[in-house]
């Protein structure tokens, strides 16, 4: 019952209605009666009064009683009438009754007058209680009549409202769910009420449309599954046959025909043409049918003639539907036994370039073939035309592959191709050879095996940074690298690496040679080279090093400077050089060794050789305690402060030299030259000129630069 | 005949017609006068099947007549307008005297007479006590209750009380129950009927002499032979136990015959003179 939620609000109405009732109202109404009791009463006790005044006066108080008895009687409610003299006396009842004046709301007195004089006096206590109760109670009764016979109106009205409204309209509501749920058979509730009633026909209207657009839907889900379902085979089998066949079936069922066939395009030697059958309904009546049928599984059955009802759409490009093709049947000659057509349609398939690529052929519908029929399929048709070309594509694709393939596997070489993780993807058997590892084994395994660890991490991170900056020394050319045969073995393989991209993949093939023995080879070769060169150089190093300090000799040194000056004169370029001294070598040879004296030497000789690093400087031991320094393409004043450089790295060094007068440490004193662009000097010219600034420079203090063209740079002492 | 003479021949007869019944009537036809002690409606009921039994017996027809009151009936009886009459002990000397009414039946059973009451508290014991108080009585001619009593206070005890009519019996014994009257004169009857808060409270003083009740009596102009078939009758019906009970609700519990004699103590009395007329 739950529509009695919906009583509630009434309740709580009614409640309030009663309780104003009996709080409020009924209050009031009880003493505005007891006020119109009370004085109804004092009339009455007056008249009374004036009927017993006559009686008083004559002193017969059997009539009082008898009055005053009968009134009692008959005012039941009057709980006491007392008559009283003036003095006093009690004359009536006769029993003494004292009026409680307590109560006195309902005591009415009246005083018994005659010509003025009084005479006594009548109280009347009227029980109110007793008079109100009735009429209290009555309303009481009303008020309970009332609150029950609204409770069961309200009751009733709730539920009719339930039974004609609220039931029916559940009843409606539960059905329309279930018949949104899909459960279009669902019988709507009938309704008596005419507004449910019209809703319910239109509801039902609306239910037929829902059904068959849902069927509809339904059909329309079946043919895209159908597409989805080809397009996925074509996509995951191998065997095209298969899924040719598996295509044909569903065209049967969707058109609901007995049989057909499905046929690819074909251009024979003279360009006419043809239909291959690809594949066919078996309806093999004798051993010639049967062999035909083997032929198209074979894939061998082409029909040049297409002129007749079954190739027609061929060669008009349209949907070919003939419903009454006896007459065309009879002018194909069919042999004997083949099954009856009753109607056919030939429906052209066509490319996504909108070129024919082939046909399907249906027989033997139920009804008959219409255009509507046929255009229902028409995702179908736009498939199978894409489907046949993409067949016969992926036919020409893999034929290439096999050639590839075969070019790969027969290779002399080893042919490794990666992707871009460095995982093998092909490992052609020259391949195996080599490493001396199944295919199986290298496949989708990271070429690092291949390599020996040391040159897997090099490897790892020349990939990826090529795949990076596409910079790399490796890829796009020939390199010389060691590999790691399955037995541990390394060796050396000649690898050039080739990026494939095709799209997004990015592939790498790699060639390898096994150059183990042009190793040896080159290396015995290398071997002899190496003395010969180590020979060479020693005795190259015993015409141009000096011996102590391993810089340059004084030969050099001439040679060079001439070829510098040469090239600076051919090249319009200037030239500088740079002539230092040990200052007071002797002493500190003298004083600390010559052993001490040749370690000085070679000490600044290498820091000097620090300082020049360029290509074409030159740092050569001039003398004994002399050295120069040439510096190509170098104008004066930079000259100079490589000079000061020189200097001061030298003082920086603190060589101890006690007995030098100039410093603590030991000191040079350096002197520059230099042939600017467009002068022309000899080698010796430019030497004489750095030799007199050094003179220059030592007799200004020594430990300072001098240059021929500046003012002396003052000198720094320690 | 002309017209004239048609219409005297008609009174005539008319009148020959009226005169009848009056003259045959006159023969077998009787008043009957009842005192107005009760109201008239009981006074036939009780008198109607009274005087049926009457005429069964005597074969003559008796005609109620009522009064409106007392006054009216002793005036009506004191012009000898009722055949026969029933009424108290007083109207029949009054009526003796100035008709000749004689009494011939009458209650044998009882005899009348009035009490005077007292609070049973008071402290007066003799009616000589009462010189000077306030004494309530009915009416001032009421028999028992106030004529007899009145008359015995001034000639027998020479006492003059003071009194208050108080129109009944029951008021008497009520005012005198209220202290409104020292003391009060009514009849055992009425006494004994009173209910049992009043007469509890009350006791009597004095009974009055005691006289003999109402009769009924008999106007001269009837033939001895007619009274005395009526008395007979009277006196069968007493005999009879159904018909005794008619005459109970007169109120005559033993019917037997009366004497004039037998008032003799109340014309001793000398009540006329205390009569208010």
């Amino acid at each position: 019952m739950k529509f009695l939620k919906y009583y509630f609000p009434f309740l709580f109405v009614m409640i309030g209605l009663a309780a104003i009732l009996h709080f409020v109202w009924l209050p009031y109404y009880v003493d505005t009666e007891i006020e119109s009791i009370l004085t109804h009463e004092k009339e009455k006790t007056r008249l009374l009064s004036d009927t017993v005044i006559p009686a008083m006066l004559s002193g017969d108080l059997a009539e009082i009683h008898t009055t005053l008895d009968n009134v009692v009687e008959k005012n039941p409610a009057w709980s006491a009438v007392v008559l009283q003299k003036l003095d006093g006396t009690q004359l009536y009842p006769l029993s003494k009754i004292e009026l409680s004046q307590s109560d006195a709301s309902n005591i009415v007195k009246h005083s018994l007058i005659y010509q003025e004089q009084e005479l006594g006096n009548i109280q009347v206590q009227t029980d109110l209680e007793s008079l109100i109760a009735p009429k209290v109670e009555k309303l009481q009764h009303l008020e309970l009549l009332v609150l029950v016979s609204s409770f069961l109106i309200v009751m009733v009205g709730v539920f009719l409202q339930n039974r004609f409204i609220h039931l029916p309209l559940k009843k409606l509501s539960i059905a329309t769910s279930r018949i949104a749920e899909g459960d279009f058979l669902t019988p709507l509730p009938q309704s008596s009420n005419t507004v449910l009633s019209k809703f319910v026909e239109n509801f039902n209207h609306m239910r037929n449309d829902l059904e068959s657009r849902d069927v509809q839907l339904m059909r329309q889900q079946t043919i895209q599954d159908a597409v989805h379902n080809m397009q996925s085979k074509f996509l995951t089998v191998q065997d095209t046959g298969a899924v040719y066949c598996d295509m044909l079936d569903t065209l049967l069922e969707l058109s609901q025909s007995e049989f057909g066939l499905i046929g690819e395009v074909k251009y024979d030697v003279d360009n006419q043409l043809c239909m291959k059958v690809l594949v066919v309904t078996n309806i093999a009546w004798d051993l010639p049918s049967r062999n035909m049928f083997e032929a198209v599984i074979k894939g061998d059955l082409t029909f040049t003639d297409i002129d007749n009802l079954f190739c027609r759409a061929l060669i008009t490009g349209k949907v070919e539907i003939n419903n009454n093709p006896e007459s065309e049947l009879l002018k194909m000659d069919l042999p004997a036994g083949h099954p009856e057509i009753r109607n056919y349609v030939g429906i052209p398939q066509y490319n996504g370039k909108q070129q024919l690529t082939g046909m399907v052929a249906l027989a033997n519908t139920k009804k008959a073939y219409s255009d509507a029929s046929i255009s229902e399929l028409n995702i179908i048709w736009n498939a199978i035309g894409n489907l046949i070309d993409a067949f016969h594509r992926k036919e020409l694709l893999s034929e290439s592959e096999a050639h590839l393939r075969a070019i790969v596997d027969n290779a002399v070489d080893g042919i490794i191709v990666i992707d871009s993780n460095g995982t093998v993807l092909t490992f052609n058997p020259a391949a195996e050879d080599i490493f001396g590892y199944n295919e199986n084994e290298v496949i989708n395994e990271s070429i690092k095996i291949l390599m020996p660890p040391m040159y897997a991490e090099h490897y790892g991170a020349n990939l990826s940074s090529y795949l990076s900056t596409v910079k790399s020394q490796l890829i796009g050319s020939s390199r010389e690298m060691v590999g790691q045969r399955k037995n541990g073995e390394e060796f050396f393989m000649e690898v050039s690496v080739a990026e494939v991209r095709t799209g997004t993949i990015r592939h790498f093939t790699g060639i390898v040679r096994d150059i183990t023995e042009r190793k040896e080879q080159e290396s015995q070769l290398i071997a002899v080279q190496e003395i010969l060169s180590e020979n060479n150089e020693q005795l190259l190093g015993l015409s141009i090093k000096d011996g102590l300090t391993g810089i340059a000799n004084r030969r050099c040194f001439d040679e060079t400077l001439e070829a510098e000056i040469k090239r600076a004169i051919r090249h319009q370029s200037s030239i500088s050089l740079i002539l230092f001294d040990i200052d007071h070598f002797k002493l500190y040879n003298d004083h600390y060794g010559h052993v001490e004296g040749d370690e000085c030497l070679t000490k600044l000789a290498n820091l000097v050789s620090e300082i020049f690093n360029r290509d074409g400087d030159l740092v050569a031991r001039y003398g004994g305690e002399e050295f120069a320094v040439i510096l190509p393409l170098t104008n004066e004043s930079i000259a100079i402060k490589f000079a000061e450089v020189i200097r001061e790295k030298i003082v920086e060094a603190a060589i101890p030299h006690e007995k030098s007068p100039t410093a603590s440490y030991v000191s040079v004193s350096l002197g520059v030259a230099t042939l600017d662009v467009g002068e022309f000097s000899t080698g010796s010219e430019l030497v004489d000129l750095a030799d007199k600034a050094l003179y220059r420079a030592k007799s200004e203090g020594r430990n300072q630069v001098y240059s021929k063209e500046m003012s002396l740079m003052t000198a720094k002492l320690h | 005949m002309n017209k004239n003479n048609l219409l005297t021949i008609f009174m005539m007869v008319i009148m020959s017609v009226g005169l009848l019944p009056t003259q045959s009537f006159a023969e077998s036809s009787y008043t009957v006068g009842v005192v107005p002690q009760f109201d008239a409606r009981r006074t036939q009921q009780v008198w109607t099947p009274i005087l049926k039994r009457l005429e069964a017996e005597t074969g003559k027809t008796f005609k109620l007549v009522g009064s409106p009151d007392i006054p009216e009936f002793e005036k009506a009886f004191n012009a000898g307008e009722y055949d026969f009459a029933y009424m108290n002990p007083y109207h029949l000397i009054v009526a003796n005297k100035s008709q000749g009414y004689q009494p011939i039946v009458r209650d044998i059973g009882r005899k009348l007479y009035g009490v005077i009451v007292v609070k049973k508290d008071s402290p007066i014991t003799d009616v000589k006590q009462l010189d000077g108080k306030v004494v309530a009585l009915p009416a001032p001619n009421a028999l028992g209750a106030a004529l007899i009593p009145r008359t015995e206070f001034a000639t027998k005890f020479m006492i003059k009380p003071e009194y208050k009519y108080v129109k009944s019996h029951s008021s008497v014994y009520l005012n005198v129950l209220l202290g409104q009257a020292e003391a009060g004169g009514g009849v055992q009857k009425t006494f004994s009927q009173q209910k049992p808060e009043v007469k509890d409270n009350l006791r009597i003083l004095y009974e009055t002499t005691k006289v003999a009740p109402h009769p009924v009596a008999v106007h001269p102009r009837v033939s001895a032979e007619v009274s005395q078939q009526v008395q007979d009758a009277f006196l069968k019906m007493a005999a009879s136990e159904k018909d005794t009970k008619l005459l109970q609700k007169i109120p005559m519990k033993q019917l037997g015959v009366a004497e004039l004699k037998d008032y003799d103590e109340l014309l001793e009395m000398g009540l006329e003179s205390f009569y208010v007329k």
